[in-house]
């Protein structure tokens, strides 16, 4: 009998064993699965790509990625989990414009300085679109009708305070137009548009490119920096005098306190991933440019950006 | 059960009392045209202070109901809470030494208090199980599970 | 049939096409039948594998998992009262009593054979009259859904068992419960006592599986009851007999044109069409009063309603490329991977493509049937685990999978509370399923009000001045009294 129970024990005890084991693996960096947040849920658009971007970088960096999702709070979930995660490395966020909104719009304790972030992979474009049997053949048509009719024009976007209001809000504020803000959410914005319910929606390119090639919407402007190489015809809104560039980027972030030379590895890591045939090739049918910005470059747009969307909120009045 | 029901009106009045002092602390910002934050909250409040007086005053005077005595043994809150107080610390050792060495002491003290007897079966179904849900969430899904500060 | 559609067929049946359908059926079992693993998850885990497959494969391999994950969220449900999905909570309702009485294997034959009939409907309006259904599913704009979820809501009245007001009170506490979060409209916290974490609201999964997992796991472990249905070893019990699944068949054709129908507006959501077809099933019944004991209606009901939201969801993705559900928008994700561009063009440009989709969610839908029905015995086997190791079993996976879900105890803590709430409910006499309903349908009844109000800037009469809106009104409105009036007069009799 004492047998039986010495032979459990043992049983237990290399069990217990084995898992440390495997739990310490000690030495260099990375020495064991990183954890990659996700700032919003399963099936997006930034997890899909997240999830393929960690899937490219994964040979190089010698171990894996395991993608969590942290969706809720505009993204504010993911940054406060990334805030107090221990800066060591094996704690990655999957950062966007949403670092910015969230944070600027005050319902998080901090701003997108609490981070070190090590890198842009690229952005998606978020063009002004309508239905294709609207009155506007361009954008200037559209300007001088919103012009003519005060708050009449509905704009949809995906949430009051998101990257796709803001940019209405500051196209409105530099032309000098009244429009009525609708925050249809990320599910109803398509659907609206083309039901009729809104006129104009600021949406993610990826979302209405297969609208715009079925002939059921337009696109009249891009508030991008350059015009997109897939629809070269769209002008942007800097070129029409209006010097507004807004993107939704994606890039890593990692805990503020990270070793350096562990935001050097990331870098170099993630800069070749980006740069992966598998992951351009998905990126270029989701509409995400791949842009590698690197960490003193990144830090320097984001600074932009973050005082263009501390503008926004002003001039919407979502922030006093 | 009428006296119950009386008793848990009054839980329900605090309630919605609490919630009402609630809603008048919440930040205010305005969007043209539609209805504040604050307007569903309010509705819910009415409709919660109104369904609980439907209650209490049905408790009160309608005596037809039978008596279908809903009262909780000493006992049953001694069970509830010494499963509760295991399984608080079942997720308090998770933070701390992660799923895999504590998961089979929390399934061996869960069957030891549904009433398992055999050493055998206390000791191999908690390491079975465990070992099972570990491959299938994190090694077949990919699902992380609690890491564990210290391991 | 025409030759492209032939040629489509012989593709999915090729041996790697129906290897990936197969995976995906087991594969759906599984993440469906346990909580904390969803659908979208599991498809989102097989998305990168279908970037190297070929574009029918990969839509075999995804469509075999939602089929499937969709029934296995159903055994789940019926065997031990845990829904692994939301849509299969309604199932819980008539399901688990079933399996209580010893009819467990009669139910999940049920379960399935509804679950069958329901895709099989679904995909008969996808291939026949999906371009007319998508342009009604597009006039359903704010206000419409608004009075969709209105709709739904009010089946709150017909699931208060033995009391209306506690039935009431536990929908209202539900919503209470719903308006912590992030208000979506204004961007700003609400009841979040300054935890960040409560900004992303009530999950709804980790509520869910409290609310019916928990109380069991109490109930059985702290009093003792029989919690787990008691396992009967006839053989004769185990399948539904043929002449049973005929009477079912008006309460599946019901299930499965509304669960077809509210699939397909995009946004609506599975939950509401599943309750909505137990309601109207109950109501059209013969035996309504056995709804809610135990009664193969009661679960036919939602099962078909179930599986048309499956093939419903699929009609505004194909034809506009737009997605009815999460699913679905994972589906379109996939799609677009490929290189093909959903919606009208689809179908004159790749139409044998759109033939495969058809193809493969029928034999997927065949392979789920037959894969279930024939291990039938093997599940409800489960139930011979004695519950001593069953319980603990249960109480592990719903608190490491509440974790797992966004990797984070806060959601295992709504659990427990949620659980502990369930618990005291049952006890006096609050039924639950209200509960449910609310924390359902909350958020979007508020979110589509103020929506419609932004939209017709601040005129109340948008609500009254769209026809659809208007009819789905005045359904609410008799819905809500029915019960009301049903009973006083029930009242003065008695």
């Amino acid at each position: 009998m004492i047998g039986k129970k010495f032979g459990y024990g043992m049983f237990i005890c290399v069990i217990t064993l084995s898992f440390s084991l495997a739990a310490f693996g000690g030495g260099k960096y990375p020495s064991k699965p990183v954890q990659f947040l996700i700032p919003f849920g399963a099936g997006g658009s930034a997890d899909v790509m997240g999830r393929v971007l960690v899937k490219a970088t994964e040979k190089d960096f010698g171990q894996p990625f395991v993608s969590v999702n942290k969706p809720g709070a505009g993204g504010g979930i993911m940054y406060t989990a990334l805030k107090s995660s221990k800066p060591d490395g094996y704690t990655v966020g999957w950062n966007s414009t949403s670092v910015l909104t969230c944070t600027n719009i005050g319902n998080v304790p901090f701003m997108c300085d609490a981070f070190e972030h090590v890198c842009r992979i690229g952005f998606t474009a978020m063009p002004i679109a309508v239905r294709a049997d609207a009155p506007w053949k361009t954008f200037g048509e559209f300007v001088d009708y919103a012009k003519k009719n005060p708050a009449k024009i509905k704009i949809g976007n995906a949430g009051t305070g998101s990257a796709t209001h803001l940019t209405a809000v500051l196209m409105e504020q530099q032309l000098g137009l009244k429009v009525i803000h609708v925050p249809l959410g990320a599910k109803r914005r398509i659907p609206s548009l083309l039901g009729g319910e809104v006129e104009v929606i600021c949406v993610p390119l990826p979302e209405a490119a297969p609208h715009v090639a079925g002939g059921k919407a337009r696109l009249l402007v891009m508030p991008t920096e350059k015009r997109d190489p897939a629809f070269p015809d769209i002008p942007t809104l800097k070129e029409l005098g209006n010097p507004i560039v807004m993107e939704l980027f994606r890039g890593i972030s990692v805990p503020k306190g990270t070793d350096k030379s562990i935001i050097k590895k990331l870098e170099r890591t993630f800069k070749k991933g980006s740069q992966e045939p598998s992951f351009a090739k998905i990126a270029k049918q989701k509409g995400f440019n791949i842009s590698f910005m690197g960490r003193k470059k990144f830090e320097k747009y984001l600074k932009e950006q973050n005082e263009l969307i501390a503008r926004a909120y002003k001039i919407s009045g979502l922030v006093k | 059960m009428r006296r119950t029901n009386i008793f848990i009106s009054i839980i329900l009045f605090a309630f919605t009392g609490y919630y009402a002092y609630l809603i008048t602390e919440l930040p205010t910002r305005n969007i043209p045209h539609t209805l504040g934050a604050d307007f569903m909250p309010w509705v819910l409040t009415v409709c919660l202070l109104l369904l609980s007086s439907l209650l209490f005053l049905e408790s009160l005077f309608y005596k037809r109901e039978k008596q279908r005595v809903g009262r909780i043994s000493l006992k049953e809150v001694a069970g509830i809470l010494s499963l509760l107080a295991i399984i608080v610390a079942y997720i308090t050792a998770m933070i701390y030494f992660g799923y895999v060495f504590i998961t089979p002491l929390f399934m061996a003290a869960m069957m030891l208090m549904s009433g398992s007897k055999k050493l055998k079966e206390i000791i191999f179904f908690p390491i079975g199980i465990t070992l099972a849900v570990y491959i299938f969430f994190y090694r077949f899904f990919n699902v992380l599970l609690p890491g564990g500060k210290i391991f | 049939m025409s030759d492209v559609a032939l040629a489509a067929l012989a593709d999915v049946l090729r041996l790697p096409n129906l290897i990936a359908s197969m995976m995906g059926v087991f594969f759906g079992l599984f993440i469906g039948a346990s909580p904390g693993l969803t659908i979208s998850l599991g498809m989102v885990l097989l998305l990168p594998l279908t970037f190297t497959l070929a574009p029918v494969t990969s839509f075999c391999l995804l469509l075999g998992l939602y089929a499937a994950g969709m029934t296995g969220g159903s055994i789940s449900a019926i065997l031990l009262n845990i829904p692994g999905t939301p849509s299969a909570s309604a199932t819980a309702v008539d399901g688990y009593e079933m399996a209580k009485k010893g009819r467990a294997g009669e139910a999940i034959g049920t379960a399935v054979i509804s679950s069958f009939f329901g895709g099989m409907f679904s995909l008969g309006c996808l291939v026949l009259i999906a371009p007319a259904i998508a342009k009604f599913a597009l006039r359903f704009g704010a206000p419409e859904l608004f009075a969709l979820v209105l709709l739904g809501l009010t089946l709150i009245c017909s699931f208060g068992q033995r009391s209306i007001i506690k039935g009431l009170i536990s929908g209202v506490i539900g919503l209470i419960f719903m308006t912590v979060g992030l208000d979506n409209l204004m961007g700003i916290p609400r009841f979040t006592f300054g935890y960040v974490e409560l900004q992303a609201g009530v999950s709804f999964l980790p509520a869910l599986i409290g609310l019916f997992a928990i109380p069991q796991i109490l109930e059985g472990i702290v009093i003792g009851v029989q919690v787990i249905p008691k396992y009967e070893a006839k053989i004769s019990g185990l399948l539904p007999r043929f002449k049973d699944i005929t009477k079912l068949f008006k309460t599946m054709v019901l299930g499965a044109s509304v669960g077809t129908g509210i699939g397909a507006i995009p946004g609506a959501g599975g939950p509401i069409a599943v309750f909505l077809s137990y309601d109207y099933a109950k109501r059209i019944s013969k035996n309504c009063s056995l709804f809610g004991t135990g009664h193969p209606e009661g679960v036919a009901a939602p099962e078909s309603a179930n599986n048309g939201v499956a093939g419903g969801a699929m009609i505004p993705m194909l034809t506009l490329g737009i997605p009815g559900d999460p699913i679905t928008a994972i589906l379109l994700g996939a799609l677009m991977i490929q290189g093909l561009t959903p919606g009208p063009l689809l179908f004159q440009a790749n139409a044998q493509f759109v033939y495969s989709v058809f193809w493969a969610f029928f034999v997927a839908n065949i392979m789920v049937l037959f894969l279930t029905l024939s291990t039938i015995k093997v599940w409800v086997r489960l139930l011979q685990v004695p519950k001593r190791i069953l319980l603990p079993i249960i109480a592990i996976l719903c608190i490491v999978g509440s974790y797992a879900l966004h990797n984070t105890f806060f959601d295992t803590g709504v659990m427990l509370f949620f659980g502990l709430l369930g618990y005291f409910m049952k006890k006096y006499e609050f039924p639950v399923v209200p509960m449910l309903l609310a924390i359902i349908l909350g958020p979007a009844l508020e979110e589509h009000m103020r929506m419609s109000l932004i939209i017709s800037q601040g005129d109340p009469s948008i609500f009254i001045k769209h026809p659809i809106s208007l009819v789905f009104i005045i359904i609410s409105l008799i819905s809500f009294m029915g019960p009301l009036v049903g009973r006083m007069r029930a009242h003065r009799e008695g």
